[in-house]
């Protein structure tokens, strides 16, 4: 195996996993504050990526000028479900709310499959196919844009979380919501907008996923399996484990898939998944706060 | 933390003093009413565990009943003397597939509605042929109660579907279990034919067949590009579809002595391909041989490109041929070579092209074309039948020889061997300015192969 292949496998396992980081962004935020597995993440993501393509093919635009518009109604789209669906069920057992998410999981994507059939869709915009070269190293620029974008956004979440009021009280409803209600955070609306900005994660993330994937109502299900193995992997509901978890998750899959016989690739992430729980089981950022 | 905050309420939680006090004074709280709520939950429990027997007991009594108008109501002993010539055809009309379904569904209406226009079915005085529909969802577990319903229910005297090869063995072995002849369209999985049954035969061909006509058409490969094919690169997705094609692509290669470079599978919803193609590339095939379906052909184009790795690719249809695949790649799918079933060098395929263009108004896919043929032999088993009874179908279909204007497949005749197998033979298109273009065999070609990728 020549030494270049390895370094591109590398190359692109850490642009995959920045895409990965974003994805698991949104759904550690909601498992951090609400201790919910939010099942239909992935649908949400491809709903994304369908207002990004009707937007590109109706209005000739930038596929990036999409995360305008998507960020929005991805925020919307994820308050206005966790109204209707799961604030209602929030008193009753964990099992019953992941249930629900589930059960929003198939709906949305059956709701998509009815309207948009299950045909692929692609962007066809001049730079998808743009691509830098660094000495026998490719990276495309959708790729660039979109690993760039996710360290810009995880950071500015991070920085929210860490210092300005409202993160302040969302970590505190995180930690314990009870004693947080008790001296007067308003835990119920911190719960609505963690889940709309964790919805709205991928309001960005599916603009800059889709100059480089297709678009199809199933699309989710392929990148909703690597966010949960970082999200597990980076520790439930830290945000720094979600980044290091999603470059860790990215290199090894990619690497595996060079190394590992047939395509065992992906079962190489989920080894360091089973071998990081043995030795934390809070998985690497666990237990400390985000 | 403690810079800036904005009342003293907010900084109160992070002091772990007054946190425990409050955990505490919430804790016994919560015990209070886990204790209230107990007791309530076990009486309702206690009720629930009622009805939920009540429950299954009626669905148990309806399943039961169910059963017995299945097995009590199978149609033997039809009456001779028919007006209407009833066919069941179990296929996707909705989820994932449904595109599928819906142009399967036009083949069938349209090569029904030929045969009824011209007079129906003569030998029976002249029935005219009446499609029945039973939606699978996409799912292959709902395909054995869909059949078993069109039979039973829908009195249907012939069978046809099912796309998925899943679906397809699971329906036609009700079909066999009611003696009711199945002609399966155009799924290919091998096991379909091997089962021993009397009453399924199969228009399309055999996974096995895509490996051969594959195998058997990089010799002329070789010979256009004046230049020796010998190293091969196997690329396949690793469920049953891939993995049985890449058994026989090996099966063929090894026996002309192909030497096989590359040998990769990977998983169909893979987010990612670098890494596979990769693997690939070091092996420096002089062709691929790709098995995907739509979304993963659609990345592995994508991929080559992005890599800058040009290889000639032969791939086995399936994504390479949908409509979809060749929309998302476009002009990067220039020159791409791929098993395909069907050619417009026949004449019959133009005149069928002509007549579902002006019903439908798009171009027919290799489903449509595939279900025409199918209805057509069903049309003429009938015909020599004289009869709508299950055994003489089977008997007429196990019999029938289709040549002429009646064969739209590339192909001489149409005709089943004992396993119910028809002779197929795929064809090998290339994709130029986004259309397929049939360049083998050369005797049902429309075009050169242009140039090497």
């Amino acid at each position: 195996m020549r030494f270049v292949f390895i370094l591109q496998a590398a190359l692109t396992g850490l642009m995959t996993g920045g895409v990965y980081a974003l994805i698991a962004a949104g759904l550690t935020l909601i498992f951090g504050v609400m201790k919910i597995i939010n099942f239909a993440h992935g649908e949400f993501l491809m709903i994304a990526m369908f207002i990004t393509f009707f937007l590109t093919t109706g209005l000739g635009l930038l596929p990036y000028f999409a995360i305008l518009v998507a960020v929005p109604m991805l925020f919307l789209i994820g308050v206005g479900i966790f109204v209707i669906t799961l604030k209602p069920a929030m008193k009753a057992s964990d099992l019953t709310k992941v249930l629900v998410t589930v059960g929003v999981s198939l709906f949305l994507q059956n709701i998509c499959l009815y309207f948009f059939t299950g045909n692929f869709r692609t962007l066809d915009v001049s730079y998808s196919q743009h691509k830098v070269t660094l000495g026998g190293l490719v990276i495309s620029f959708p790729h660039l844009a979109a690993f760039g974008s996710s360290i810009i956004v995880l950071s500015s979440l991070h920085w929210i979380l860490r210092y300005t009021d409202f993160g302040r009280s969302l970590r505190a409803a995180s930690e314990n919501a009870s004693a947080a209600f008790l001296v007067g955070v308003n835990v119920d609306r911190i719960q609505i907008i963690s889940f709309g900005i964790g919805s709205a994660c991928l309001g960005i993330a599916g603009p800059l996923l889709a100059p480089i994937y297709y678009t199809t109502p199933t699309i989710g299900s392929h990148f909703v399996m690597a966010a949960f193995i970082v999200v597990v992997l980076g520790g439930m509901g830290s945000l720094n484990g979600a980044l290091i978890g999603g470059f860790l998750v990215g290199m090894v899959e990619s690497l595996g898939g060079l190394f590992m016989p047939g395509s065992m690739g992906p079962l190489a992430s989920v080894l360091l998944m089973i071998v990081t729980l043995l030795l934390r089981p809070r998985g690497l950022l666990g237990g400390k706060r985000c | 933390m403690r810079n800036g905050s904005p009342s003293f309420l907010k900084s109160i939680i992070l002091n772990t003093a007054w946190r425990r006090a409050a955990t505490t004074v919430i804790d016994i709280a919560i015990i209070f009413r886990e204790h209230y709520h107990l007791r309530r939950y076990c009486v309702m429990e206690i009720r629930k565990s009622c009805v939920g027997k009540r429950v299954i007991c009626v669905i148990a009594a309806s399943f039961l009943a169910s059963t017995f108008v299945i097995t009590w109501t199978s149609p033997l002993g039809a009456a001779e003397h028919v007006k209407v010539v009833k066919v069941g055809a179990v296929l996707p009309m909705t989820g994932p597939l449904a595109p599928f379904g819906e142009t399967s569904k036009r083949g069938l209406q349209l090569a029904a509605e030929e045969v009824n226009a011209s007079g129906g079915i003569n030998s029976l005085g002249g029935a005219v042929i009446e499609l029945v529909i039973g939606d699978t969802q996409s799912q292959p577990d709902k395909a054995v109660s869909v059949a078993e319903q069109l039979i039973s229910e829908g009195k249907v005297h012939l069978l046809t579907g099912a796309i998925q090869s899943a679906a397809t063995i699971a329906s036609s072995q009700v079909s066999e279990r009611m003696k009711i002849p199945y002609i399966i369209a155009t799924s290919t999985a091998d096991q379909q034919t091997e089962r021993g049954f009397k009453f399924v035969f199969q228009v399309s061909g055999k996974s096995d067949w895509i490996g051969r006509d594959q195998v058997e058409f990089l010799d002329y490969f070789a010979k256009v590009l004046g230049k020796k094919l010998s190293r091969i690169g196997l690329f396949y997705e690793d469920s049953e579809y891939g993995q049985t094609l890449a058994r026989a692509q090996k099966k063929y290669l090894q026996q002309k002595g192909y030497q096989i470079v590359a040998d990769v599978s990977y998983p169909a919803r893979t987010p990612e391909m670098d890494s596979f193609v990769l693997k690939l590339k070091a092996g420096n095939p002089d062709v691929i041989l790709p098995a995907s379906y739509p979304g993963d052909a659609i990345l592995l184009v994508k991929t080559l490109n992005k890599l800058g790795y040009k290889v000639p690719i032969v791939g086995s249809g399936a994504g390479f041929v949908d409509t979809s695949f060749l929309l998302a790649v476009g002009p990067l799918g220039e020159g791409i070579l791929t098993i395909d079933v069907w050619s417009q060098a026949v004449p019959a395929a133009r005149a069928m092209m002509e007549k579902y263009k002006g019903k439908y108004g798009t171009e027919p896919d290799a489903q449509a074309i595939t279900n025409y043929q199918t209805m057509l032999v069903m049309a003429e088993a009938l015909q020599q039948a004289r009869s709508v009874d299950n055994e003489a179908i089977r008997k007429a279909l196990s019999d029938i020889m289709l040549t002429g204007p009646k064969v739209v497949l590339p192909m001489e005749k149409i005709r089943f061997d004992e396993k119910g197998q028809n002779g197929f033979r795929f064809t090998i298109s290339q994709i130029r300015h986004g259309t397929l273009v049939t360049v083998w065999p050369e005797k049902f070609s429309t075009g050169k192969i242009t140039f090497a990728r």
